[in-house]
This record gives structure tokens, C-alpha cells and sequence, in this order.
């Protein structure tokens, strides 16, 4: 999904990725508070999970547009997912968001070679997971791949380079 | 450190939290542990007490179906906590830091005052050269307060 459709009224499916059931509540607390237009919004424990979703997910006719995902978690981290994602073309055009408390992590560097659009650094507030969502809806419709920092900085970089920090 | 426990409490809770002196014996029913390895080897722990960290699940979460949060969850906030606290103290550090990484939060449950003293392979007693740091994140809760160790490896 990018920001033209969701402008036009469309609204998401979100997967949240996480191995913290207690960040995986938090974030979809934070993602309804939002004023997010939100269709359906789904949990994964790590990234063995969340594959086996996205593919329930095909099987029923839909497809995530959003994904946030952490990066390290035991069975399958972020990294591995997104590669095993991307092989198995599993919601392919869906905005992939890595939620770190770590944002000079190295393994975000592997991430966005992977499909990783952007993250954002934990500790966040609603407004700034918003804004962030809705810039990074805003590049996939411009067509960017371009890895956003998070959450406030106004600093793009292309894809594969360092993540910037705040 | 100061800040980066703050920035926690106030962006995700909206309450500000403060380092406090501590006045009197610390007995902590919970310990998470992060280490920091790499350029920089560190290792990082929260400590609570029961009570406040039911409190502290409850403040993430809102209120449990039942009487309390159980202590899955209770140990799961805990985790995420030292992982945001550790994450931004490791943030601030700069670039000395910024190649080391934050390992999985580790948990534990302390269950007696000797498992406290002798540390069992579990829960670390106070080290020498450590930084150590008590805060206070709601004043409803008159003396209950929390520990954030800071050693250096």
C-alpha cells in the first residue's frame, strides 16, 4: 500500500512482529490510538511466525501493507524474515518498518538490503510511530528506497547505507 | 544514564521518572540483564520489587483481567524496559559505541535473600565499580523504587 491508496481511503493490515508479547500489545495499542485507518491487525513472536501469517494471509485472499518488525528474536530474527519474505514473495509490496531500541544496530544495515523501508527507535510516542508510518507510505508511492531514521529525523539516506541516528 | 531512563518513562508512559537517593535496604524480586558487547562491554540491569513491577506491567499494559498481571508479562516489561533503557544509554555513548550490540534481555525471578547474597549464577550482587542509580517514576507509590546497574566488563 502506499500513501495514495490509503489517502483514497483505504486502510491497512498490519502484522507486528515481535518477541515481547508485552511490546507486541503496546505497539498495537499505540497503532489504534494512532488514527491509523486499520483493517485487521495481526501478531507474530518472531519471524517463523510471521511468515507462517502472511501465508494464512494469502491463502484467505489478503496481504499485509504494513509490517513492523523487530530485529533480534530467537527461531527467526527481523533479517531472516524479511530475506525469507522476499524469497517467497510474501506480501511483497507491504511497508516493512524495524522497531529497534538499538538505532546504530548494524544489523538494520542488513535489513533495508532486504526490503526494510525504515525504523524507528524505541522508546516512541503514538504521533511519532504515525509519522512515521505515514512518511513511509508516502515513499513507497513515490517510488523511493530511501531508509528513513526514526523517529523524528528529517534525514534520509538510500538504501544500504548506515542508518542516520538522532 | 539519567536521561535515557527518563526519555523511557516519559515517551512511553507520559510520567517522568527521577533518580532518587536511596534511604533504605533494596530488595529486588525481579532483575533484567542486557549485556553490551563489542567496543564497548558493559552490562546493564534493572532491578524491582514486586509490587512495582506489577505496577509498571499495569502502566504498559493497563489493568489485568484478574487481580495482577501475571509474572510472564510482568518479566516481559521488565525485558523490554532494561532493552529501551540500555538501548539509550548505548545511543548516547556515540560513536565509541555505536559497532557494540545489546544482547536479549535475560530475566530473573529472585527468590530468597540468599540467592540476593551468594548469586547463584543468576542474580549478580553489587559489584565493585559499578554504576548504580535508584529511581522513583510515580509518587503514589511513596518509597517503592527501581535499580539500574550499570557495570563494566
Amino acid at each position: 500500500m502506499d500513501l495514495r491508496e490509503y489517502s483514497r481511503g483505504e486502510s491497512m493490515n498490519v502484522l507486528i512482529v515481535d518477541d515481547s508479547s508485552v511490546m507486541r500489545r503496546v505497539i498495537e495499542g499505540v497503532l489504534r490510538g494512532a488514527g491509523l485507518k486499520l483493517t485487521e491487525v495481526l501478531q507474530a513472536g518472531n519471524g517463523k511466525e510471521a511468515l507462517a501469517v502472511l501465508e494464512k494471509m494469502i491463502a484467505q485472499g489478503k496481504s499485509a501493507d504494513l509490517i513492523l518488525c523487530d530485529i533480534h528474536m530467537p527461531v527467526m530474527d527481523g533479517v531472516g524474515f524479511l530475506s525469507e519474505r522476499k524469497r517467497r514473495a510474501l506480501s511483497p509490496h507491504a511497508a516493512v518498518i524495524m522497531i529497534t531500541a538499538d538505532p546504530s544496530d548494524p544489523l538494520l544495515i542488513e535489513a533495508a538490503a532486504e526490503g526494510g523501508l525504515g525504523y524507528i527507535a524505541k522508546p516512541f510516542t503514538s504521533e511519532q510511530l504515525r509519522t512515521r508510518i505515514l512518511s513511509l507510505l508516502r515513499d513507497t508511492a513515490e517510488g523511493g528506497g530511501a531508509f528513513l531514521a526514526g523517529p523524528a529525523s528529517s534525514v534520509r539516506q538510500t538504501t544500504g547505507g548506515a542508518p542516520s541516528t538522532r | 544514564m539519567d536521561v535515557a531512563v527518563a526519555d523511557v518513562f516519559e515517551t512511553m508512559l507520559a510520567r517522568p521518572c527521577a533518580a532518587i537517593q536511596e534511604t533504605s535496604a533494596f530488595s529486588p524480586a525481579f532483575s533484567a540483564r542486557i549485556t553490551i558487547s563489542g567496543s564497548v562491554r558493559a552490562r546493564c540491569m534493572v532491578e524491582f520489587p514486586l509490587s512495582l513491577a506489577e505496577k509498571l506491567t499495569a502502566a504498559f499494559l493497563g489493568p489485568s483481567d484478574g487481580p495482577a498481571w501475571d509474572e510472564v508479562m510482568v518479566a516481559d516489561t521488565l525485558g523490554e524496559l532494561c532493552n529501551m533503557i540500555a538501548g539509550g544509554f548505548k545511543k548516547r555513548l556515540g560513536e565509541p559505541a555505536s559497532s557494540s550490540e545489546l544482547s536479549v534481555p535475560a530475566i530473573s525471578r529472585i527468590e530468597s535473600q540468599a540467592q540476593q547474597r551468594n548469586g547463584s549464577g543468576i542474580y549478580a550482587g553489587p559489584e565493585a565499580d559499578e554504576l548504580r542509580r535508584a529511581y522513583a517514576f510515580d509518587s503514589d507509590f511513596d518509597d517503592e523504587r527501581f535499580l539500574v546497574r550499570l557495570v563494566e566488563l
